[in-house]
């Protein structure tokens, strides 16, 4: 019950802030390119969609840049936006003052970061769904949405990335629940993505988390084996998120300085 | 009982000299405490302590009964504070921050209106607290301490902001809560005579050492026993002798005479025994200390 209402008034503190703007804008970017790129080739269309994997082709030539690019950066942004909510309005010590324990306070926050993610995903999707079906209504010849959508790829391909993202998330937000300065998040972010396109075409590509959303697309869309890989990117995903937020949650719980 | 009891309350920042050095406070049930101190004396390190958003270094803390760190979820149900600057979601309005904390404490909704009611919010329920003025969001941050009707609210400089007329407000309205509620109200200060009116008990720090804690009538008594008479007569040097007879101790300083630890009753006598001596007085007038120099005094400003 308490981590319930802790949820809930996490959900009214989000309210008009910034993530929600982040969210729409960061998940309707690659699928307005997508758009602009199908209205450019209407005519190829047609053809498309008569050899029946319109939307599977659709989603694997979005799916490129939104794993490699928009994710992990994506995901640094909504963990620091989430803590710097606290941070920025100087409310930790209102939190810490709560009738909350440390555990509902970090899982709630976590489970608001867990919620905006999903958010973004649905954001995506939707987006990729219009970018490809918008451009047929302006097509002469093209029977609309005439190729089957193909759920299930569609749920293992958002399935498995959503799981990928999830210890950029958990590093993000150990960064920004203990750090004050927003740019520390971003910063390390931003260089563990650099990082990640260093090294994403070597066998050593995931040693950095922010690399796991673009090797499953390589992976996906049959560019390399994985054969490199310790272990499956699911149990190294699920692994390095557990550490993070193991690592996290102890160093906010013991940290002295509340507020 | 006491609201707030601290034992041997020690604490250092890294590698520096101790900011707070065995604190012993006491804060009664029921009563206004005002912690006095100037700045950087250790009043908001010990608050903040207190409400267990500092880790504690040495000592131990109690507070209402139950044992801060093992009880610190149970205790913080009953308890409100405001610390240092106000905390406010600046893109949310004063409504909406009240939500915020309704949810957590699951206090009944219609308490929002009644404390916006209280602090004088109710015509800015829908504005953002971003737009605020400091005097509002200092009224918000009480409105949020208020919220759960807690037994003890902890006030950190609350007066902050506020024009005369709010500080007014403010103490008129700590004071109903006090007297109709009972709650227990601690508030900290650095000018003794912002709560003078307000307290009924006094703790005060400098240099992180409590240097006297206790009801403000103790104070005061320690004012009247510190204070002296000023008197200038037609005969000053044969004053002097006479009060010296009659067994006041009395000294000249600048032209006037001055005696110390005289009653209201002494006063009198002192006057009379002058006059019967045939001297005219020409000014008889309480002075020394007032309480805001007794307060200087301890803390050495």
């Amino acid at each position: 019950m308490a981590f319930l209402n802790a949820l809930l008034s996490e959900r009214i503190k989000l309210r008009r802030s910034l993530l929600g703007w982040l969210i729409l804008c960061g998940g309707l970017f690659v699928p307005t390119i997508m758009f602009a790129v199908r209205m450019r080739r209407l005519q190829q269309l047609s053809v498309l969609h008569q050899a029946g994997v319109y939307w599977q082709r659709h989603w694997m030539e979005s799916w490129e840049s939104i794993s490699i690019m928009i994710l992990p950066l994506m995901v640094a942004l909504i963990a620091t936006l989430i803590l710097q909510v606290e941070y920025k309005n100087n409310t930790w010590k209102q939190v810490h003052t709560s009738p909350q324990s440390w555990g509902t306070i970090f899982s709630a926050k976590l489970a608001m970061a867990f919620w905006a993610l999903l958010q973004l995903f649905l954001v995506l999707n939707a987006g990729l769904y219009l970018a490809g079906a918008l451009p047929s209504l302006f097509a002469r010849g093209t029977g609309p949405l005439s190729s089957p959508i193909p759920f299930a790829f569609l749920v293992k391909l958002n399935t498995s990335c959503f799981v990928d993202c999830l210890p950029i998330l958990a590093l993000e937000f150990l960064l920004a629940l203990r750090f004050r300065n927003f740019l520390v998040p971003v910063g390390v972010g931003a260089g563990g993505w650099i990082l990640s396109l260093v090294l994403i075409n070597t066998p050593y590509n995931f040693v950095v988390p922010y690399n796991y959303t673009g090797i499953d697309y390589l992976i996906t869309a049959g560019h390399r084996t994985g054969s490199n890989l310790p272990a499956s990117l699911l149990v190294l995903s699920l692994g390095t998120f557990t550490v993070f937020t193991a690592v996290s949650y102890i160093l906010y719980a013991r940290h002295k300085d509340k507020g | 009982m006491h609201a707030i009891e601290t034992q041997g309350l020690t604490h250092r920042f890294t590698g520096a000299e101790p900011v707070l050095r065995d604190i012993r406070l006491q804060v009664p049930v029921g009563s206004i405490y005002g912690f006095l101190g100037p700045n950087g004396a250790g009043k908001t390190t010990t608050l903040r302590l207190a409400l267990g958003l500092l880790g504690l270094q040495a000592g131990r803390i109690q507070i209402l009964g139950q044992a801060l760190e093992s009880r610190r979820t149970a205790i913080m149900r009953r308890v409100g504070s405001s610390i240092e600057s106000p905390s406010l979601y600046s893109h949310l309005s004063a409504t909406e921050n009240l939500k915020v904390w309704q949810t957590v404490f699951q206090c009944p909704v219609q308490r929002i209106p009644e404390v916006l009611h209280q602090v004088g919010l109710s015509s800015a329920g829908t504005k953002p607290a971003g737009q605020f003025s400091l005097g509002m969001k200092q009224r918000l941050s009480l409105a949020v301490a208020l919220l759960h009707e807690p037994e003890l609210l902890i006030l950190d400089e609350p007066t902050n902001g506020l024009d005369p007329h709010g500080i007014v407000e403010m103490r008129d309205l700590l004071t109903a809560l006090n007297r109709d509620q009972g709650t227990t109200i601690v508030v900290s200060s650095h000018l003794l005579s912002e709560v003078e009116r307000l307290v009924t008990h006094v703790g005060i720090i400098n240099r992180g050492e409590l240097l006297f804690q206790g009801p403000l009538l103790s104070l005061i008594e320690r004012r009247l026993a510190s204070a002296a008479l000023v008197l200038h007569s037609s005969d000053n040097a044969r004053a002097l002798v006479l009060l010296g007879e009659a067994g006041f101790k009395a000294r000249m300083e600048g032209g006037k005479i001055f005696v110390n630890g005289v009653s209201p009753a002494g006063a009198a006598s002192l006057n009379r025994t002058l006059v019967l001596s045939g001297l005219d007085i020409y000014e008889l007038t309480t002075g020394g200390q007032g309480l805001e120099n007794i307060f200087f005094e301890m803390t050495g400003d």
